[in-house]
């Protein structure tokens, strides 16, 4: 088998076993990953060797699969605007007057239950 | 995009549970309230401000009510826009509706104008045999 059919064979073979729909840009190294997250690079190797940011470490290097960041920032502001609201007045001793006030001035009671 | 009502609003600001874990599984970039929640629940805590007896109780109403003024500003506020007050004109005017209050009706008016937007995509989801909530609406 001459070199360059081999060359071809091998190509057709890493074509084949790279997962379907991920192209070369899809796939950030680490410096490209805190560009795209705009954040220093020390943060984002934080993030990745806490299991936090997903990535895998490659050959000592880190790769991230750029939908992989998109879905881990969505969840992550996802989460941080639920705590931002979620029991933020648990204190408050107005509230539940607030709401009797609010409700009797439409004239119908709260639909959902305390 | 999901309006919350004032009272779902006010107890997830409470961290009641059911209503907080209802909330998790809705995207926060969808989640929305309208202006009559923000004008219901400033106008209650002036008059908490207002009204209390001492300064002592002045503080502290005056205390939530930066805290629910810091709170409505981190939430997406739909406002009446043209298209909504002229629901609005519409709805007052059909004899059915006149028993429902003003501000359900403005409510209504909004969500029914977004529907109209946004193609479709506000309706409402039933909670419980005990009756229909219009607080999660898509």
């Amino acid at each position: 088998m001459t070199q360059a059919k081999a060359g071809t064979r091998n190509k057709t073979r890493a074509t084949k076993e790279r997962p379907s729909g991920i192209a070369k840009q899809d796939i950030l190294t680490l410096g490209e990953a805190a560009a795209y997250l705009r954040v220093a690079e020390a943060e984002v190797l934080r993030l990745a060797s806490g299991g936090e940011l997903p990535g895998r470490k490659i050959a000592g290097e880190w790769r991230f699969l750029k939908a992989a960041v998109q879905d881990w920032l969505r969840g992550a502001s996802a989460k941080a605007f639920w705590q931002t609201h979620a029991g933020a007045l648990k204190e408050d001793p107005y509230l539940d007057q607030m709401l009797k006030d609010i409700y009797s001035a439409r004239g119908r009671p709260m639909l959902e239950e305390r | 995009m999901f309006l919350l009502d004032t009272d779902t609003l006010s107890l997830l600001h409470a961290g009641n549970p059911n209503v907080t874990a209802k909330a998790n599984r809705v995207d926060p970039s969808e989640v929305a309230t309208t202006i009559i929640t923000r004008i219901e629940i400033l106008r209650a805590r002036f008059d908490f401000v207002l009204k209390a007896m001492d300064g002592n109780q002045i503080q502290r109403a005056q205390k939530w009510l930066e805290k629910s003024d810091d709170l409505l500003r981190k939430i997406q506020i739909v406002p009446l826009d043209p298209a909504s007050a002229e629901i609005f004109d519409r709805v007052r005017e059909v004899r059915k509706l006149r028993k429902i209050g003003r501000a359900d009706l403005l409510i209504a008016s909004i969500a029914l104008s977004r529907r109209a937007t946004l193609g479709g995509l506000i309706s409402t989801t039933s909670r419980s045999s005990k009756g229909r909530s219009p607080i999660l609406c898509r």
